[in-house]
C-alpha cells in the first residue's frame, strides 16, 4: 500500500494547473444559450492546445495520457473549476465506443469533430418505456435499400437541443429475444423526421430534451459494428460511463462543502452565525467527514484500475455514495441557510441563494440518471454479494443486462 | 505510486492472523471471557504476544517486528473480525507507542512481551482496560505522568461489552515519574484512533458474512429471503458502509505511517464515518437474522456492542466532525 503520487505525477499535475490557471474562463455568461456557445470555444481552445480527451491515442488526437495521467487532470480540471466539457458525451461515451467498435470510415469521419466540439452528441438511450429495463426499447430501425428507417422516441436526453449527432440504440430485430435485437446507429439529428422537444425540469431549467423520430432514414454506413450486436456495444458504452471521474468527482462535490462554509458564515439565524450554530457544524463535518472517505474509496477504485483490475460492478457503490451524499448534503445545506436560502430573486443578497435552490434541486437528478439508486443496489446485491434473482415478468430475458 | 492494494507480505500476515483468531479467538472463548470475571483472555493474550504482536510495529532497533500502521491496521481488522477479547488494543496500539514517544524505553519493552499492561488515561472516569493494568500513563498540566498500581486507586466498570471493560481512576497528581511534554503523543492517539477504526471493521465485515450465508439459506414464503428486494437493498448498503469504511481506516493508517499533511483530518475523518457506520452495519445484522439474532447464544450482539463501545472510544462521531471541521478551515 503506497498511496503517494510520483514525481512524474506531481509534474504532470503541475503543467495541467499552469495551463489551466492561465486559460480557463471564468465568468461564463448566464444566458442558456450564450453560455453553451462560450463552452462549444473553450473546448476549441482546449482541442487546439491538446488538452481534450487527452485519455485517447495520439492517433485520434488525444495525448495517449495514462488513467493515473487523466484522473490528476480530471482532478485539476474540477479544482480550477473550469466550465463542464460541452462535448462531454461525445468525448467520454461516444469516442472511446468507436474506438472499440467503429470502422475506419467512422473513426475518421467523426472523432476529430467530437474533440473540437465542431460536432455534438447526444445519447438516445432511455425511452418512455425502457428506463431502468433499458433493453425493453422499442424505437423501430427498418432496413429499406441502403438505409435504416427509424420511428419512435427517446428521452431524458441531455443537450438533446443542441446536438448535431445521437448515438442511438434502436431495435432492428423484434423478433428475437430482447437483448439480441438491437443495434447501435448514429442518428444526423438534423435529418428531416427528427424533432427535438426540451423538457422543462424541476429546476427550471431544460438541460434535457424528448427527440421523436418519424420516418427518419439514416445511411446503412452509420450502423456501427453488425446489426443486432447494438446490445453488447451500448455495455461497451456504459462502461465508459465509470472511467476516470470519481476523483474529480469528490473533489467538485468537496467545492461544493467548502462554499457552503463560506456562506454560513454571511447568514445570521438564532442570533449568530448559521456557521456558529453546533447543530449546523455538526452537520457541516459530517458531510465534509464523507465526502472525505468518498475521495478515499475512489483512490481505492482506482489504485485497482491503474493496477489491471476492473471497476466491475463496484461502480454501482460509488455511484449510490456520491449521489446520495448529495442530495442529502444539499437537504442539509438548505437547512442550515434557512429562509434566505431559499431566496430566488437575482442579486437577493450576501449569498448566492439561486445556485443552492439549483444545487438542492439538481442533485433529485442524481440518484435517478445512469441507473437508479434502486437499480444499483440490485446489482450490488446480486453480482457482488451474490443473492438470488427476484422472480422476473419478462420471460424473455435470458441474461442479466440491465443497468 | 497510487497503490491502495496490499502488499505480498501483508496478505500473508492477513492470513496468518486470521488462520491462528479463527483457532484461537473462537466463539467459545470470545462468550468465556463475555461471561467471565474481567472480560479478558490471558492465554490468547499470551499466545498474541508469544507471536511478536504487540510488537508488530514497533521498531527492529527497539525489539519489535519494525513494521507499520497499515500491518497494524490489518492485524486488528482480524482481531476485530474475531471479535478478541481483552486488552490488546490499548497496549499494542496506544501505550507501547506512547511509551516509546516518550522514551520509556525499558517500560515499554515489558509490555511489549506480555508481561506487563499499561492503561492510557485520557478520562479518568472512564479509561478503557484500566482494570486490566499494572501502570497508568496520565496527564496533568500538559505533562504525561507514569504511576504504578500502587499510586492509583481503580474501580473497574463493567461495560455493554463484556469483552472491552473499563475502570475509573484516582490518583494524586504529584504521584509516579514525569514522561514529558503531551505534544510527544499526539501523533500517537491519531495512529491509535486509525487502527481502532480497522478493528471496527473487522465487525462489521463479520456481520456482513453472517447475514450474507444466513439469507441465502433462510427460506420464508417459498423463497430464499435474500432474493426479496428489500433485504437485497440493505445488504448493499451494508457492503457500501462496510468497503467505504475500510478505505477510510486504510487511508488513515497509511497517512499516519507516512505522517502524511492529512494525518490528523484522515484520522478524524475515519473515526467519525466508521463510528456512525459500525453501530448500523452490526445492527442490521440483528435485525435481519429476526428473533435468531435477538437471542444471546447469537454471535451478532457481540459485534453489535463492540462496534457502540468503540464508537465512543478516542473521541465520537461529534468531536471528531468538529475536528475533521476545524482542522479544514484552519487550512484553507
Amino acid at each position: 500500500m503506497d498511496l503517494s503520487w510520483t514525481e512524474e505525477d506531481e509534474a504532470f499535475r503541475a503543467e495541467v494547473r499552469k495551463y489551466l490557471e492561465a486559460n480557463a474562463p471564468k465568468d461564463l455568461p448566464e444566458d442558456e444559450s450564450a453560455n453553451f456557445e462560450a463552452r462549444r470555444q473553450w473546448q476549441k481552445k482546449l482541442a487546439e492546445d491538446g488538452w481534450v480527451a487527452i485519455h485517447w491515442p495520439e492517433e485520434f488526437g488525444g495525448r495517449g495520457a495514462s488513467l493515473l495521467q487523466t484522473v490528476i487532470y480530471n482532478e485539476e480540471y474540477t479544482r480550477a473549476r473550469a466550465p463542464l466539457l460541452v462535448n462531454s458525451l461525445g468525448v467520454g461515451l461516444l469516442g472511446p465506443t468507436l474506438m472499440v467498435h467503429g470502422n475506419d470510415e467512422q473513426k475518421q469521419r467523426y472523432l476529430k469533430k467530437v474533440l473540437s466540439a465542431e460536432e455534438i452528441w447526444c445519447q438516445g438511450f432511455s425511452e418512455p418505456n425502457a428506463g431502468s429495463d433499458l433493453a425493453a426499447i422499442q424505437t423501430r430501425a427498418e432496413l429499406d435499400g441502403d438505409e435504416y428507417v427509424l420511428n419512435g422516441q427517446k428521452i431524458w436526453t441531455s443537450y438533446g437541443k443542441y446536438a448535431d449527432w445521437m448515438f442511438a440504440l434502436v431495435r432492428t430485430d423484434p423478433s428475437a429475444p430482447k437483448h439480441q435485437g438491437i443495434s447501435y446507429l448514429l442518428v444526423d439529428m438534423h435529418s428531416p423526421g427528427v424533432e427535438a422537444r426540451p423538457l422543462k425540469e424541476i429546476t427550471g431549467d431544460s438541460l434535457f430534451a424528448e427527440v421523436f423520430f418519424s420516418d427518419v432514414r439514416v445511411p446503412k454506413e452509420n450502423l456501427v459494428g453488425e446489426q443486432n450486436d447494438g446490445w453488447r456495444i451500448a455495455m461497451t458504452t456504459l462502461g465508459f460511463e465509470r472511467g476516470a471521474g470519481g476523483l474529480a468527482q469528490s473533489v467538485r462535490l468537496r467545492n461544493s462543502v467548502l462554499d457552503l462554509i463560506g456562506d454560513a458564515q454571511k447568514v445570521r439565524r438564532n442570533g449568530w452565525t448559521a456557521f456558529d450554530d453546533p447543530l449546523s457544524r455538526n452537520k457541516i463535518g459530517k458531510w465534509l467527514v464523507e465526502i472525505e472517505v468518498y475521495r478515499y474509496t475512489t483512490l481505492r477504485a482506482i489504485s485497482a484500475l491503474v493496477h489491471g483490475g476492473s471497476p466491475g460492478p463496484e461502480a454501482s457503490i460509488n455511484k449510490i455514495f456520491w449521489s446520495e451524499w448529495h442530495k442529502s448534503f444539499t437537504e442539509d445545506a438548505m437547512d442550515i441557510l434557512g429562509p434566505v436560502g431559499r431566496v430566488t430573486t437575482d442579486e437577493s443578497g450576501k449569498i448566492d441563494s439561486q445556485r443552492w435552490v439549483r444545487e438542492y434541486l439538481f442533485a433529485r437528478a442524481g440518484t435517478i440518471y445512469a441507473g437508479t439508486s434502486e437499480i444499483q443496489r440490485n446489482i450490488i446485491a446480486e453480482r457482488v454479494l451474490g443473492l438470488p434473482k427476484e422472480p422476473r415478468g419478462d420471460t424473455k430475458t435470458e441474461k442479466a443486462g440491465d443497468r | 505510486m497510487m497503490d491502495f492494494r496490499l502488499n505480498e507480505d501483508q496478505i500473508q500476515l492477513q492470513k496468518a492472523a486470521a488462520d491462528f483468531l479463527s483457532k484461537e479467538s473462537t466463539k467459545e472463548v470470545v462468550f468465556a471471557a463475555f461471561d467471565g470475571e474481567n472480560g479478558d483472555s490471558p492465554e490468547l493474550y499470551k499466545k498474541m504476544a508469544d507471536l511478536g504482536w504487540l510488537a508488530l510495529a514497533v521498531p527492529e532497533d527497539q525489539g519489535g517486528l519494525g513494521m507499520g500502521l497499515v500491518e497494524q491496521a490489518v492485524l486488528l481488522e482480524q482481531l476485530g473480525y474475531h471479535a478478541a477479547p481483552g486488552a490488546f488494543f490499548t497496549n499494542a496500539c496506544i501505550s507501547i507507542p506512547a511509551l516509546l514517544a516518550l522514551g520509556a524505553n525499558d517500560e515499554a519493552s515489558a509490555v511489549l512481551d506480555g508481561g506487563k499492561k499499561v492503561a492510557f488515561v485520557i478520562d479518568p472516569e472512564f479509561v478503557i482496560d484500566g482494570h486490566l493494568a499494572d501502570s497508568f500513563l496520565v496527564t496533568v498540566n500538559g505533562r504525561v505522568r507514569l504511576l504504578g498500581g500502587a499510586d492509583v486507586n481503580v474501580k473497574p466498570l463493567e461495560t455493554i461489552d463484556g469483552t472491552r471493560r473499563a475502570a475509573s481512576v484516582e490518583f494524586s497528581e504529584q504521584a509516579g515519574e514525569d514522561l514529558g511534554d503531551v505534544h510527544a503523543v499526539e501523533s500517537v492517539v491519531d495512529a491509535a484512533t486509525a487502527i481502532l477504526c480497522a478493528e471496527m471493521v473487522g465487525g462489521m465485515q463479520k456481520s456482513l458474512d453472517m447475514v450474507l450465508d444466513y439469507v441465502k439459506v433462510r427460506t420464508q414464503f417459498g423463497r430464499p429471503i435474500g432474493s426479496f428486494q428489500s433485504i437485497k437493498h440493505r445488504l448493499a448498503d451494508m457492503l457500501l458502509k462496510t468497503e467505504a469504511s475500510r478505505s477510510a481506516a486504510y487511508y488513515a493508517a497509511w497517512a499516519n505511517q507516512s505522517s502524511a499533511e492529512d494525518a490528523a483530518l484522515s484520522a478524524s475523518v475515519a473515526k467519525a464515518y466508521v463510528s456512525d457506520a459500525a453501530p448500523w452495519v452490526t445492527g442490521q445484522c440483528i435485525q435481519l437474522h429476526g428473533g435468531i439474532g435477538f437471542t444471546w447464544e447469537h454471535e451478532a450482539h457481540l459485534y453489535f456492542k463492540r462496534a457502540t463501545m468503540n464508537a465512543a472510544l478516542l473521541g465520537d462521531v461529534a468531536f471528531h466532525r468538529e475536528r475533521a471541521l476545524a482542522l479544514t478551515t484552519q487550512t484553507r
